[in-house]
């Protein structure tokens, strides 16, 4: 079975596939950037250039092009609505950025002019996390309305596609998964390409609000997830799920309650009194913890 | 008997290459038609859906013309790891055996330099003017056909009977 990195690399031109897959390193990301050296970026961020016969990679627009030929299959028509949102999903869970000079049309872009620089995110899934939490979140009398909180970058996605999976998996629950920005299932011609657990009804691309009241009308399901909650427009929607009896799980960036309370959007989540608990996420080195505190009443 | 056998075949000897090129420039006819045919129809779908080009290119050599199947069938978006899609497509006009003029492989370069690089509506685009040039040089190529095919077979025939009285 082919690693992430050689799943990844398949979407790179030939001589930069040779490249990377001769490093012998295993990045997070491989940057592409037109008349700059190939790089790869670690789990720390730090940026190694890629070599070959002993000399850094350098680049050019003509290798980006190829690059997101090979990535879209030749169908930048198809794939051009989702680059302009920000990342193309590929198979296997990888994600490629894009920047350039856009094709800006009243206001909205339209597509790319030219490319500048591409990010390959290498999809490294992470399972056998937050057991502990799961057995919070899924009690013996149902699944409990869960918040995941923390700051940025500590892995609320990740928890929350474990949790997703675990829910189907290990407890037996139904869940419906509102996917707006595909990272947590990211389908690919409809199948997740994350384990999201057997009975997980994936939601992709659409709007939170308007997808957690599709999965709740069209597939049943026990528990709804969604990440990132941003808007009102979600809060409302959680809001209604919850009052349907359906438990909900969801993330939000914050460092503690005391955090939360103090920005408008999410004491209104609070007062609400859609979650009854919250899911602390903190990091001591590469290490990650799930902390599990109740939200009280007040 | 025999010298009538003769004069047959002689006739037949000047007729058949005649024959026979006009029959090519009949299928090059053909293949026109339908490479305008196959264009319009990826036209079509980009237009509706644009779906990816895997399908576009699967749809498009559906074609009931051989040599166009063929051209579609050469494009193997496997190989991208090596070259752009318009170096493939370059690669299946040559392969494919296509018999074009220069103004036609023109056209139909054209497209390739367009097609999974850019956005539907300039490829559409871009498909719908190759169509129409190729439209277009086919019912030259049908007029020329018609005029000129007299005027060879007159010719064939004409020399046919010239040897067959010279000979017999």
């Amino acid at each position: 079975m082919a690693t992430p990195l050689e799943q990844a690399a398949a979407f790179l031109p030939r001589e930069l596939r040779l490249a990377v897959l001769s490093s012998g390193q295993d990045p997070e990301e491989l940057r592409l950037r037109a008349g700059r050296p190939f790089a790869l970026c670690g789990a720390d961020g730090r940026e190694t250039p890629v070599l070959w016969m002993g000399k850094p990679l350098e680049l050019t627009a003509d290798d980006l092009r190829l690059t997101l030929e090979i990535a879209t299959c030749a169908s930048y028509h198809a794939a051009v609505e989702k680059l302009c949102q920000g990342f193309l999903p590929l198979k296997g869970g990888h994600r490629l950025g894009v920047t350039g000079t856009v094709d800006l049309r009243e206001g909205k872009i339209h597509g790319y002019r030219a490319l500048s620089s591409l990010c390959l995110r290498i999809a490294h899934p992470v399972q056998g996390i937050g057991w502990e939490a799961a057995e919070q979140v899924f009690r013996a009398d149902g699944a409990v309305s869960t918040l995941l909180l923390s700051p940025p970058g500590l892995g609320k996605t990740t928890l929350l596609r474990e949790l997703v999976r675990l829910g189907p998996d290990r407890y037996g629950q139904r869940v419906g998964l509102a996917d707006e920005r595909g990272e947590v299932a990211a389908l690919w011609h409809g199948v997740p390409q994350f384990d999201v657990g057997a009975s997980t009804d994936v939601l992709d691309g659409c709007p939170k609000a308007e997808g957690l009241q599709l999965l709740l009308r069209t597939m049943n399901p026990q528990l709804l997830a969604a990440d990132e909650i941003t808007a009102p427009e979600d809060i409302a929607a959680l809001s209604a799920a919850a009052n349907c009896g359906v438990a909900v799980l969801a993330t939000a960036h914050g460092g503690s309650l005391e955090d939360l309370r103090r920005r408008p959007l999410y004491r209104r989540l609070l007062e609400e009194k859609i979650f009854r608990q919250v899911i602390h996420i903190t990091r001591q080195g590469t290490r990650r913890s799930y902390r599990v505190e109740p939200i009280e009443d007040g | 008997m025999v010298k009538c056998a003769g004069a047959v075949c002689v006739l037949l000897g000047c007729l058949l290459p005649v024959c026979q090129r006009l029959r090519m420039e009949r299928e090059h006819i053909a293949q026109l038609g339908a490479l305008a045919q196959a264009l319009d129809g990826m036209r079509r779908q980009l237009t509706i859906c644009a779906p990816p080009m895997e399908e576009l290119l699967a749809q498009a050599g559906r074609s009931p013309e051989g040599t166009v199947r063929r051209f579609f069938a050469a494009l193997r978006l496997k190989e991208l790891e090596q070259r752009p899609f318009a170096a493939l497509w370059e690669v299946a006009i040559q392969e494919s055996g296509l018999s074009l003029s220069r103004e036609e492989r023109e056209t139909l370069s054209q497209v390739g330099q367009v097609l999974g690089v850019c956005g539907a509506e300039e490829q559409c685009d871009r498909l719908a003017d190759a169509a129409e040039a190729l439209r277009r040089c086919q019912a030259r190529r049908r007029e020329t056909l018609r005029g000129e095919g007299r005027l060879w077979y007159t010719l064939a025939a004409s020399a046919g009977l010239l040897a067959v009285l010279i000979l017999f």
